[in-house]
């Protein structure tokens, strides 16, 4: 492997165009070893094709993408051999059994997998042995996606891409993966997952990139996008108040007769006067939800949280 | 264990089911011939038979029909064991593009493997499956002839039934590469088995109309079928050199451009 300065992902003026759809445009982002990041974006935005040039299923068409210093089309027999890969879509054959997939991708994969260690993550998927040698035609949803992690991280690879890896899994194997996820991050296993569920990313990843109509459209830590948002003011009263003119840098998110709810970019002790003028009941300062930031970046045109 | 062979025996593994069922039917076709042959010989119709022939059929069949050695050796030209095998070639050789409309190609070529591996794989696949077929039907005849042949009825030799096995795995299995090179380009099962069904179709007509329609003669010759010339090899003809030549260049040069298509393609 190369030097552990080199980052684990590097995506350089990437693209990629189908015709005269532009799927990816010029994505540049580098995801250091260790790291745990999300790759996020509504569906149809580029997170998938993205990750397929970085699995060598697509060529692009333009820019580079590299793992651990290797281009992924010219080394990429080098560069898959450290990847795991949970696909979004899991494409099994019905007539295989489960261990038949594991043993199939274990075979394949460049490394050594061990059978303790395997063992050890179908226990904790609750995937039953009784389960695991039963045909896939007879799999539920969630099972498939447990198998499909197995099958990903069975060879301990130094880097994860999990496509939407939560996608149909109950609440508490949900909750194991994360746990079996940061503890992968604490082994420094490089984590470079997409997802829907931003509490999720909220709690496993260090960063973050928002990727919208194939362009990268937000690129920081999880802290830092949090606080793109600003902070949340909500104002009970305890009767029906007039409005006022807020401060700079304060804007209503939601006005009612008896409750407000402000977002404030700045500092709110501008704010705190033009209160103590007014019946409140009640005050809570609060950061928004990542979902909330977020959301603006999905929309196809920003506007100011 | 290399890992071409890894998804040979995966691909051998989930179809072997089928593969038993065609060479079961392969072998017993074999012995349904020897059987209706016996019956005609014992009965005298050969003579018969061959009298009810048009003389075109019987100049170019070398009367294949007339004996009890000709008719055991047609179960190797039959259209119906022709077309089931060529069916067999093309359903295995668009395997690349059912992996692709499965998804399962997410599974398997984000493991460290060339892609030229997937193309390979099916190509040995093929290759085992195709010789599987004709030892079946060799296997078929040979036993058949042991149990079912009158004392008195001249008997097919091994060499010409030998001949006849090689010349039909090399036509289908250059059906087989055809449809591989069709199957690096789609993404579709379906779509690689409609196209090289109905060209497969169409270059049999050809073949057929080109034997006996001169204007036709020169074209058909870009059918595979136009190598496979069975009836000459029953009137004791050595197999073709030059029909083996061919069918073995289209499948090597089938198996490159396929590999070549596959290998740059979005997958």
């Amino acid at each position: 492997m190369a030097p552990s300065s080199v980052p684990a992902i590097s995506l350089l003026h990437l693209s990629k165009r189908y015709g005269a759809i532009q799927a990816v445009r010029d994505v540049s982002l580098t995801v250091e070893r260790g790291e745990a990041f999300g790759f996020l974006g509504l569906n149809g935005a580029g997170k998938t094709t993205t990750i397929r040039i970085l699995l060598d299923l697509l060529r692009p068409s333009g820019g580079s993408a590299q793992l651990f210093g290797l281009d992924c089309q010219k080394d990429s027999i080098r560069t898959r051999s450290m990847v795991g890969y949970l696909p979004g879509e899991l494409g099994l054959y019905p007539d295989m059994t489960g261990q038949d997939l594991l043993d199939l991708t274990a075979k394949l994969s460049g490394g050594a997998v061990s059978g303790d260690y395997r063992q050890k993550l179908l226990d904790r998927l609750e995937l039953a042995p009784v389960d695991v040698h039963r045909s896939l035609r007879e799999y539920s949803t969630g099972m498939k996606r447990k198998l499909g992690l197995v099958q990903a991280l069975q060879a301990d690879p130094p880097l994860l891409i999990l496509d939407e890896p939560t996608e149909g899994l109950d609440p508490l194997v949900q909750q194991t993966l994360h746990q079996i996820l940061l503890e992968l991050r604490e082994r420094g296993r490089t984590v470079f997952m997409s997802s829907h569920v931003l509490s999720e990313v909220e709690r496993l990843c260090d960063r973050i990139a928002v990727i919208r109509k194939g362009e990268i459209v937000l690129l920081s830590t999880v802290n830092e996008a949090r606080h793109l948002g600003g902070r949340i003011v909500r104002i009970k009263f305890r009767q029906t108040v007039e409005p006022i003119t807020l401060p700079q840098g304060t804007a209503f998110i939601d006005r009612q007769a008896t409750q407000w709810t402000l977002r404030a970019d700045s500092e709110v002790g501008a704010l705190i006067p033009l209160l103590a003028q007014l019946p409140v009941k009640d005050l809570e300062i609060g950061e928004p939800a990542l979902e909330d930031v977020l959301r603006n970046f999905y929309r196809p045109e920003p506007v100011d949280v | 264990m290399n890992r071409v062979l890894i998804l040979v025996r995966h691909s051998l593994r989930r179809s072997r089911g089928f593969l038993a069922a065609a060479y079961l039917l392969m072998f017993g076709f074999q012995w349904l011939m020897i059987l209706v042959a016996r019956q005609l010989e014992e009965a005298n119709r050969f003579e018969q038979l061959g009298g009810l022939m048009p003389s075109f059929i019987s100049q170019w069949t070398n009367m294949v029909a007339a004996s009890f050695r000709g008719f055991v050796l047609f179960g190797y030209s039959h259209p119906v064991v022709l077309i089931f095998l060529v069916a067999l070639a093309i359903s295995i050789g668009s395997e690349p593009a059912g992996e692709i409309e499965s998804k399962f190609v997410d599974i398997l070529m984000t493991r460290p493997l060339r892609r030229g591996a997937a193309i390979a794989r099916t190509l040995i696949v093929l290759v085992i499956a195709i010789a599987g077929a004709v030892t079946s039907m060799f296997i078929g005849t040979w036993c058949g002839l042991k149990v079912f042949a009158p004392a008195a009825a001249i008997v097919p030799d091994t060499r010409t039934i030998l001949g006849l096995a090689v010349n039909l795995a090399l036509v289908v299995l250059a059906w087989g590469a055809i449809a591989l090179v069709a199957a690096s380009f789609a993404k579709r099962r379906a779509t690689v088995t409609a196209t090289c069904g109905l060209l497969a179709l169409t270059l049999f007509v050809l073949d057929y109309v080109g034997r006996f329609w001169n204007p036709a003669k020169g074209i058909s010759r870009v059918s595979p079928f136009h190598y496979f010339s069975p009836f000459a090899m029953i009137g004791g003809s050595p197999l073709p050199v030059k029909d083996v030549a061919v069918l073995v260049a289209t499948t090597v040069v089938c198996s490159v451009v396929a590999t070549l298509v596959y290998t740059r393609r979005d997958l």
